[in-house]
């Protein structure tokens, strides 16, 4: 059973981070705003709405990475992604409960607070299910998959892409 | 109408970009992935959106992009298990695994709001 990982910060990641990348990044972003506020016009809120939670810049961020680190890590960021989409759910949810009765200001701090605590305990249910939960699971009744393995005295494959994630 | 339009290019620009700086800051990688899902794009539109259109128009947005989301989990998950497999080109496979985030979004949109 191995220990959660820790949360930890790494400021020189920023400036290793090349100004073309923020650049491809900052054009992403303006172009899906715009495309946002068009659609809006010409469709209505409904739709635009959809778009709010497009995968725009994720393919863009998610390609670089590829190209850096290899598609393992990319594959990483996107696993992050699924956890940060829980939290965009609730992001909504957030704005269309409240925003009919309070500011603008009140509306996004509120939402952009839900998101965050719900991407992190996302991530965090995941991490104690991973470590702490699924081991014992295997160790005390063995997936089929698991048991005829270790019954034959092969190695059993961890299904994970990196341990210290 | 132009000037609004370059006003939310920048906007929404600079949020997506600050969002970055964030996720790189952030280890382990999952956990700054999730800075990959930020909402970006919705709080430079839906600033926006309050101040032209007002309280209503924004919690529309709102409902809908719950939709949208639950599209941008399929689609996270969709690459997040393709992608590992070495013989596959990251562009390739990270934009046309939107085909999942329309057909998810919008099957929901179909279904539920419309």
């Amino acid at each position: 059973m191995s220990r959660l990982p820790k949360i930890h910060t790494d400021g020189g990641k920023i400036f290793q981070t090349s100004w073309k990348d923020y650049g491809i990044r900052f054009l992403f972003g303006g172009i899906i705003t715009v495309a946002v506020g068009i659609l809006a016009k010409a469709f209505g809120p409904v739709i635009a709405g959809l778009f709010l939670a497009f995968p725009a810049i994720l393919p863009a961020s998610l390609t670089l990475l590829a190209k850096q680190e290899g598609n393992r890590a990319a594959a990483l960021e996107a696993q992050g992604a699924v956890f940060g989409s829980i939290g965009l759910i609730r992001f909504g949810l957030v704005v269309w409960r409240i925003a009919p009765h309070y500011g603008a200001l009140v509306t996004l701090i509120v939402a952009s607070v839900s998101w965050l605590v719900a991407s992190v305990l996302a991530w965090l249910a995941y991490q104690i299910y991973r470590r702490k939960l699924r081991p014992r699971l295997t160790t005390h009744f063995g997936s089929p998959y698991n048991r005829a393995a270790v019954g034959r005295g092969q190695a059993v494959r961890q299904r994970t892409l990196d341990p210290r994630s | 109408m132009v000037i609004e339009l370059i006003f939310r290019f920048i906007v929404g620009g600079l949020v997506v970009c600050s969002f970055a700086v964030l996720g790189e800051v952030f280890k382990p990688t999952t956990l700054g992935g999730i800075f990959g899902a930020a909402p970006s794009v919705a709080l430079a539109t839906l600033g926006l959106t309050f101040f032209t259109k007002g309280n209503m128009t924004s919690s529309i947005e709102g409902r809908s992009m719950i939709l949208g989301a639950v599209g941008l989990l399929a689609y996270s998950l969709v690459v997040r298990f393709i992608l590992p497999n070495r013989a596959v080109n990251a562009l390739v496979t990270t934009s046309a695994a939107g085909v999942t985030w329309f057909v998810v979004a919008f099957s929901l949109w179909a279904v539920a709001i419309r």
